[in-house]
Parts: structure tokens; C-alpha cells; sequence
């Protein structure tokens, strides 16, 4: 049994933790992993939908080859473009097949009215969400092994070595535990079967296009200037940079570390959010997704310095903004993410956290601790990473403008400085903002359509605003007063600076800097402002608890004296006239259940 | 099934199930307004309420799916809120209209789900099997069972770990009589295994026979709690003052076929508390039947209805005991005594003050 398991591994090492699991997946697998193949073996049209799959793409497949064949190109090149086609293919089936079957598993006991008694038995949110991800994940595997054979027809051409068909299988099978993953992690928040698929589909289709069409051709384009033997602009070109890049730096860098962080945060992160979404209001659903964020966030960022140092052809500044922006755009996902925070703990949480260790107590629930989280983990490394590059910016040998004359140094450290404060102002601003919205909303649910607008009021409100007032196109000063709260605006307006090879001019460094400081001020204050509403709330709401556990214990007190009186235990005997006329009014229910319903919303993850 | 032992419910000892101040809302409405009630070990409690009473919220705070907005809920002494997973331990709960996987069997269903709740011994399967008596269905894919044959698979299930409470929300619902009443005897069995049941239901035939106390709720109030006969003598002590108007007082009997009959003078006895009618079956004459009882003590009026005689008395069950000695000493043939209404009933027309005048006690 997996809770048993987890118990016994708990305090042991990550090494022996990984045998225990191993252990326990051979000798007591998940129930509920079980019960699904036990419940899919009996499904009689599986084998049928399988064997259709399969023919169906030998057929596409075959009739592809056929065509290239008829244009006399040669064996290989069909090979390869077979290849090619066969896995673009599949990776648009497990796209759809895999966030389906992931979006079934826990909405269909939902709607089938099974999953409070799966909930009652005592099984673990993260046993749960295994048996769910095992037997969903076991489905989609048994698809694409069925589709092994017609991978294995570009062989017969040639043009394709064993390396990359295994290397494209294992991709299929990575992406398919994604897949999966988004599909549980949607699923474990609906209530409906119908929607919980509908609505994974409508997400994960455009996602795994774009992931198809934008992400895979601009990472070739980055692997082709590793690897010359990668073709720019392939989308699936993975497997083919196995074969052709030799062992070294960049091979673990570029095929091992850096796919493995891309596929291993995401797939940490619809996990937690999976147990999240599974967890009880009162338990701390937030702590899985902290801990995942302070592993996040420096690995986010380490990616983009590590890619900001393969790109020879854009000065210090630029590649400071791309990677500044970078992580502001992770840094607004994640306080996006955390948006509905809950106030406080909850007291069952509170008993929890009472023996744990340092993190676990840094971590917990509530929204002055998970302020000072976002501002340590996101403002803070803005300001070092701009520090850090502005030390690092040499003073001579810097590339040419496009105007033609050499970078200035100086002005590459104003820009630099400017882009790195304006930016870490404006996340302090947005991490303010947020929490400060949250303690206005009572059940937290209308934060994130409100962070939502107000990035969109500040990033693209500004231009809007100026193009109607028609100040942007001539670049003047007052165009720039109006664009400067926009940050986005601002990289574009310097940039512009920098490329035709002018200084920046006083306005261009002032206006960002005095909104800087204004979003700095205003992120600050309103932080302010909303801890110490909620710190109020938490003491208000603690001491109506501490006043209902009294009457509580008073209660109590005067059911013993009742009892040792011999007088009848049955003080619940309480006919409609005594209940019309209560004694003494119960401890203010109103103002109970408002101030719990603020201090218990969970994080809607 | 086995023999039912009497049963010993234990009032002085902790309550197995305990409710204390209990308040929920949904948006803008209380759905449930303190409510209060202990059940202790051993006791099979029907939870009364019409629909949309607050029964299934409560029943959903006591089984840790819901978080109660204020107030307490304790299972054998732990707090729910605090410690659910430790209340999950001592608690079968099974939902109104709960689901189950079809396309396992029995044996499978019940495999799962004491794999679910960590249990090691294999013979708890077999023995749930045998209490709730479908041994003989183990091996039948559970799609195929009939409505009946669910609900006691659910039984079985929520018997696997061993639970002290178990709470049963509309267990009877849908069911056709035959099946009813294999859950009541079932529920008897567990009763008589040391089980405390709490069971809701809003159809009082359900629970009349079986239960030992009841809560009755009514728009999230509790309206009374307790075992049947001490909740029936207070309000026999309520109402002493204002039974049914006597005879002699211009109140009048009809019998059958129009005949009226002048009202005999009929003592009121506040003491012996409320207008009840039992309905009296009697072979011959029943005309004659009914003036013979009229004016007798304590009876207050007779009709003839179809085939039997109404009669309304003040008193309890001795009342009825002696007015059938005194039919058959009249020489008729007594065939049948029955209460217009159950205790139960009559508990919950009184509590929920819907109590029609002329519709008996």
C-alpha cells in the first residue's frame, strides 16, 4: 500500500526512497492503477480501436512512401521524410489521446459518484493521483506500442538510423507522460466528465501545436548553429541531433540537462498541481507548488543564461533584456499562480507544521509568507542578475549597431541598469498588486481576471494610448512619458536607442525611472496594506475560535456536572421552543463563517 | 445471517458521534442552523428531515467531505476537522445514490477497495461477503447486480475496515420492498455486531421500526433529538392540555352509512396526553361494535371506515390493550389492532408542527 510505503520512506534518502517505491510497484502496485486495467481489459472494443489505429497509419504511411516514391527521390530521402511524418503523427495522437484519457480518470469518478468513497478508504492525494497517472499513462503507452510497427517501416528505405527511431519512441513516451499529466492535472478540478474533456482538449490541441510549430522549429534553429548537421527549422528534430552530435559539453547540455529540466518541471508541476487540486480546503495545498517554485525559478533562470551565452550577435543589453524578460514572464506565471493564496493556515495545518522543519514552516500557507517567497525568489534575482551583468559587461570589444559604429559601453550600462530596476519594480509592483487584491476578495475568485487586467492596462494600455494620441510615431519626449509604465515599450524604445547607434536621451532614463520608483512605492504599499488586513483577519478569526471552543469546554463542563447529578444525558433533547428561544446566542456564525471562508480558500492552482 | 442479540445502548458513556453548533451556508443561505445531537454506541439513529432539510450537508461535515463553517463534529471522540484521516478509520459512509464500478465483480469491487483502505487479511473479503449475505453473487460483474444487490455490495464495502459508526444516507431510496426490508434486517445484524448506525432518510416507514432515537431537521434547525419513547413522552407532557375536544361537547361521531350517533360524554384526561386513533378491524357487526365503545373512558370517538373502526382514545397502550379485551367481552372478534399512525410519525407531525386537527394524534 502506498500511504504505508510512504510512511516507512519518509526521513530516508531520495536513493532509497526510489527502492522503496520500485518495491512497492512489484509487490503491492496501486489499487486503483489495478482496478482501471482489471476494468479496460473488459472494454471489448480497445483491441478493435488498436488494431483500426494501426492499420490506418500503415496505410498513410505506405501511401506516403508510395508518392515520394513516384517523384523517383531516393530511398533515403523517403526514409526520412517517412520518418518524419510517421511522428509528427504520432505525437498529434498521444497530443490528443493522452490529455483525454488524463482528463477521464478523475472526473469520471467524479460524475460516477464513486470518488468520495475512493476519497473515504484513506489513500493519499499522491497515491491517488499515481494510480490515476499509472493507469492513463498505461493506456497511452499500449497505443504507441501498437504504433511500433509502422515507426519501423522508414527502415526499410533507409535514410534513418536505429538511434533516432529508439530516441523518437522515448520522445513519444516522454510526451505522452505530459500529456497525461495536464490532462489528470485539469481533471482532478472538474466536476464533469464532458467537460473535463472538452475543455483539455480545447487547452492541450493549441499548446501542442504551438509547441509543434513555434517551440520545435526555434530550438532546431539554436541546435543547427551547435550542430550544422540538424536541419534548421524541423520541428521534430530531437532525435535526429542524436545521431549526428558527438559526445561532449553541449551534447549533455542541449540533449540530456536541459530537456530533462523542460520535461521534469512541467511534469513536477501538473503533479503538485494534480495534489493540489485533490487536497482537502483545510490541508496545505500550496506547500508542492513552493517547493516547486524555489526549484523552478533557479533553473528558469540558469536556462536563460545558459542560452543567452549561445547567441554571439546582440549586445550585453539585449541579451540582459531577453533574459530579464524571460523571467518576468516567469515571474508573472507564477504570482498568477499563487494568486488566490489563502490568508492563513488552517488550525489542522497549524498542528501539522508544528514539528516540521525550516522550509516547511517558511513555506506555509498564507499570504504575508508567500509575499515574502515571491519577493525573495522573483524581485531579488532580477536585481542580482542585473548587477551580476553589469559587472560583467566589458568596456571595449562590444558588437557593432546596425547604424554601423560600435556599441558604447555607457550606454549599455544605462540601459542595462534601467531594464534590470524598471523590471524588478514592476515585479515587486505586480507581487503587491495581487496580494493586496486578495485580501480584498473574499473568496479570492475574481484576482486573477484582475491581475490579468491590470497587466494588459500597464504593458499594453500605454501604446494604446499613445498611438491614439498620436505620440509614438515621432519618438518624442511626451510620447514617452505617456509609453514609460509600459514595460514592454520601454525594451522597445531603448533598443531603438541603442541599434541606431544614439545615446539615451534624459527623458528616455528619467520617465522609466520615476515609474519604476512609482511601481516600486505602490508594490510595497500595498503589500503593506494587505498583510496587515489579513494579519487582522487571521487574529480576528482566532480569537471567534478560541471563543467557540470555550462556550464548547463550558458546554462540556455542565454535561459532566449533569452526568454526575444522575440527571439525563440527553442534552441535545432540545424541542422547537428552546431552539426558537436560545439562551445565549452561538458564537456569531456570521462573522465565523466569513472570516473562515477568507482564511481557508485554497490556492486554485 | 446471524442471530440479533438485545441490544445495549450505552447513554453514559462518549457519544460515538457527536454535533455540536453546527453551522453551514451556501452563499447567502444557512443551510444549517446549530445543530445539535449526540448518537451514542450502539444506537441505529434515524436523521428525519424533508428534502433539502440539511440532512446530507450534515451528514457531509460528520463524514470529512465538507468543512463545517462553524461549530464541531466529533466521531468517537476525534475532531473531523482536525483529524479526518483518523476518522476515516472508525467510519463507513455511504453516500445517497452512491456509484459503483461495473465492469469489475463483486470480489474485485470489494478487493479494491480494502486494498484502498491498506487491509492485508484476505479473509475480510470473504467475510463481508458472507454478513451481507452475496457471497453467492462474488464472482457476477457488478453491472449485472440489481439495485438491491448494490446497496448491500456498498454495505460490504463500507464493512471492510471495520468501522464503529457507520452513516448511511438514504440507504432505502429506489429500493422495492423486498429489498428494503433484507437492509433493515442487515442493519439490525450490524446493529446487533456493536455497530452505531446513523441513517437519513425522509420516508419514516424506513426508520420506524429499527431506529432507537432520532433527529429530526427541518430548514437546517434541529427540531428534536433523542430516543423515540422519551421524545414521545415530552411531548406527551407537552400537549397534555390540549388533546382533542371531548364528546359531550358538540363534537359528534359519524358511522357508516350516515348514521350519527349522539356523542357519549367522554372524560378528558390531560395526563394521559394527546387525540391518538387506532384503527380496529372486527368480524360481525360493525355498527354495533362502535356504539358499544362509545362513551367507554378515555375513548373520544368511533367511526366506521371501510371495513374497520376508527376509534380515538387518549392514553397509551394499555388503552388499546383494554379496549380489545372489552370488544371481545362484548363478544366480538378482535382481527386486527393497528395505529393509525407510528410513534415515529406522530413524533414528527408533532415536531415539525404540522400536526392536523382531525388527523390523530
Amino acid at each position: 500500500m502506498s500511504d504505508s510505503i510512504h510512511r516507512s520512506t519518509s526521513g530516508r534518502s531520495l536513493g532509497g526512497r526510489m527502492c522503496a517505491y520500485l518495491a512497492e510497484l512489484r509487490d503491492e502496485p496501486n489499487p486503483l492503477w489495478l482496478r482501471e486495467m482489471r476494468q479496460a481489459a473488459r472494454v471489448q472494443l480497445t483491441p478493435i480501436a488498436l488494431a483500426a489505429l494501426t492499420i490506418l497509419m500503415t496505410l498513410f504511411i505506405g501511401g506516403i512512401g508510395g508518392m515520394m516514391a513516384a517523384f523517383k527521390l531516393s530511398p533515403a530521402s523517403i526514409g526520412g521524410v517517412l520518418f518524419q511524418t510517421f511522428f509528427t503523427l504520432a505525437y498529434f495522437i498521444v497530443a490528443v489521446v493522452g490529455p483525454a484519457l488524463g482528463a477521464n480518470t478523475i472526473a469520471s469518478e467524479r460524475e460516477g459518484r464513486t470518488w468520495e468513497v475512493v476519497l473515504l478508504t484513506g489513500m493519499r492525494p499522491a497515491t491517488i493521483a499515481r494510480g490515476k497517472f499509472a493507469s492513463a499513462y498505461t493506456s497511452i503507452a499500449i497505443y504507441i506500442v501498437a504504433l511500433a510497427p509502422v515507426g519501423a517501416l522508414p527502415f526499410i528505405f533507409g535514410g534513418v538510423t536505429p538511434t533516432e527511431v529508439v530516441v523518437a519512441f522515448l520522445v513519444l513516451f516522454v510526451f505522452a507522460l505530459l500529456s497525461v499529466a495536464f490532462g489528470l492535472a485539469l481533471s482532478a478540478r472538474m466536476q464533469s466528465l464532458r467537460g473535463a474533456i472538452v475543455v483539455t482538449l480545447l487547452a492541450a490541441f493549441p499548446l501542442a501545436s504551438g509547441l509543434f510549430a513555434v517551440v520545435g522549429p526555434m530550438a532546431s534553429t539554436l541546435a543547427h548553429r551547435v550542430w550544422p548537421g540538424v536541419q534548421e527549422g524541423t520541428p521534430f528534430w530531437y532525435p535526429v541531433a542524436w545521431g549526428v552530435a558527438p559526445f561532449g559539453r553541449e551534447f549533455l547540455l542541449f540533449l540530456v540537462a536541459i530537456p530533462l529540466a523542460v520535461v521534469g518541471l512541467p511534469a513536477w508541476f501538473l503533479f503538485e498541481v494534480t495534489l493540489a487540486n485533490l487536497s482537502s480546503i483545510t490541508e496545505d495545498r500550496s506547500f508542492g507548488l513552493k517547493r516547486w517554485h524555489l526549484v523552478a525559478a533557479p533553473v528558469t533562470l540558469a536556462l536563460l543564461l545558459v542560452l543567452s551565452g549561445y547567441v554571439d550577435s546582440l549586445a550585453p543589453s539585449e541579451l540582459h533584456a531577453l533574459v530579464s524578460f524571460g523571467f518576468v514572464a516567469y515571474a508573472v506565471f507564477v504570482i498568477y499562480l499563487f494568486a488566490t493564496e489563502v490568508f492563513g493556515p488552517s488550525r489542522r495545518v497549524l498542528v501539522d507544521l508544528a514539528g516540521r522543519g525550516f522550509l516547511r514552516q517558511r513555506l506555509a500557507p498564507g499570504l504575508a509568507p508567500t509575499r515574502r517567497m515571491l519577493r525573495l525568489t522573483l524581485t531579488l534575482p532580477l536585481i542580482l542578475v542585473t548587477l551580476g551583468w553589469m559587472l560583467a559587461t566589458p568596456s571595449s570589444g562590444l558588437p557593432t549597431t546596425r547604424a554601423g559604429a560600435h556599441f558604447v559601453p555607457t550606454v549599455e550600462l544605462t540601459q542595462i541598469a534601467l531594464v534590470g530596476v524598471f523590471l524588478a519594480a514592476y515585479v515587486e509592483f505586480l507581487i503587491g498588486l495581487t496580494t493586496f487584491l486578495r485580501v480584498r476578495s473574499a473568496g479570492g475568485s475574481g484576482v486573477r481576471p484582475l491581475l490579468i487586467l491590470a497587466l494588459f492596462v500597464t504593458a499594453v494600455g500605454p501604446w494604446i494610448v499613445g498611438a491614439v494620441a498620436g505620440l509614438l510615431s515621432s519618438r518624442s519626449d511626451p510620447g514617452v512619458v505617456v509609453a514609460a509604465p509600459s514595460p514592454v515599450f520601454l525594451l522597445l524604445v531603448t533598443h531603438d536607442a541603442l541599434v541606431t547607434g544614439g545615446a539615451l536621451s534624459s527623458p528616455l532614463v528619467a520617465c522609466p525611472l520615476v515609474f519604476a520608483l512609482l511601481y516600486a512605492a505602490g508594490g510595497v504599499w500595498l503589500g503593506r496594506r494587505a498583510t496587515e488586513r489579513c494579519r487582522a483577519a487571521i487574529d480576528q478569526h482566532t480569537a471567534l475560535l478560541a471563543d467557540a471552543d470555550r462556550r464548547l469546554a463550558e458546554e462540556d463542563a455542565a454535561l459532566e456536572r449533569d452526568r454526575a447529578t444522575n440527571v439525563a444525558p440527553h442534552a441535545d433533547m432540545a424541542l422547537r421552543a428552546e431552539v426558537d428561544a436560545p439562551t445565549e446566542a452561538p458564537p456569531s456564525p456570521e462573522s465565523v463563517a466569513d472570516s473562515i471562508a477568507d482564511v481557508d480558500v485554497p490556492p486554485e492552482a | 445471517m446471524s442471530s440479533r442479540a438485545p441490544i445495549e445502548v450505552r447513554r453514559e458513556s462518549t457519544p460515538a458521534i457527536r454535533v455540536r453548533h453546527l453551522w453551514q451556508r451556501y452563499g447567502q443561505r444557512d443551510v444549517l442552523r446549530d445543530v445539535t445531537f449526540d448518537v451514542y454506541p450502539g444506537e441505529i439513529y434515524g436523521f428525519i428531515g424533508p428534502n433539502g432539510a440539511g440532512k446530507t450537508t450534515t451528514i457531509r461535515v460528520m463524514a470529512t467531505l465538507l468543512e463545517p463553517m462553524s461549530g464541531r463534529v466529533e466521531l468517537d471522540g476525534v475532531d473531523v476537522s482536525m483529524d479526518p484521516e483518523r476518522v476515516r478509520k472508525t467510519l463507513g459512509y455511504m453516500p445517497d445514490h452512491a456509484g459503483v464500478y461495473e465492469r469489475v465483480t463483486v470480489r474485485e469491487f470489494l478487493e479494491f477497495f480494502a486494498d484502498a483502505h491498506g487491509i492485508r487479511s484476505p479473509g475480510v473479503v470473504e467475510a463481508v461477503l458472507e454478513l451481507t449475505d452475496i457471497k453467492r453473487l462474488s464472482s457476477e460483474l457488478v453491472a449485472t447486480l440489481s439495485k438491491g444487490q448494490k446497496q448491500r455490495l456498498q454495505l460490504a464495502r463500507i464493512l471492510l475496515h471495520d468501522p464503529k459508526v457507520l452513516i448511511l444516507d438514504e440507504p432505502a431510496s429506489d429500493l422495492d420492498p423486498r429489498a428494503r426490508i433484507e437492509i433493515r434486517d442487515l442493519l439490525l445484524d450490524l446493529q446487533s455486531l456493536g455497530k452505531t448506525i446513523l441513517l437519513s432518510s425522509h420516508i419514516l416507514s424506513e426508520l420506524s421500526d429499527i431506529c432507537t432515537s432520532v433527529g429530526i431537521i427541518e430548514q437546517g434547525s434541529m427540531v428534536v433529538s433523542g430516543p423515540i419513547q422519551e421524545i414521545a413522552r415530552r411531548f406527551a407532557g407537552r400537549h397534555g392540555g390540549r388533546a382533542a375536544p371531548p364528546l359531550g361537547t358538540g363534537a359528534e361521531s359519524s358511522l357508516d352509512g350516515g348514521v350519527t350517533q349522539p356523542a357519549a360524554a367522554a372524560p378528558l384526561v390531560p395526563e394521559l396526553g394527546p387525540r391518538r386513533v387506532v384503527r380496529v378491524r372486527v368480524l360481525g357487526d360493525l355498527a354495533a361494535a362502535a356504539y358499544a365503545l362509545h362513551g367507554g373512558p378515555g375513548i373520544l370517538d368511533v367511526n366506521v371506515v371501510g371495513r374497520s373502526l376508527h376509534v380515538g382514545y387518549v392514553g397509551g397502550d394499555e388503552k388499546v390493550a383494554e379496549l380489545a379485551r372489552y370488544l371481545v367481552y362484548r363478544g366480538f372478534g378482535v382481527v386486527g389492532l393497528e395505529h393509525e399512525r407510528s410513534e415515529l410519525e406522530r413524533i414528527f407531525l408533532e415536531a415539525t408542527g404540522t400536526t392536523g386537527r382531525g388527523g390523530g394524534a
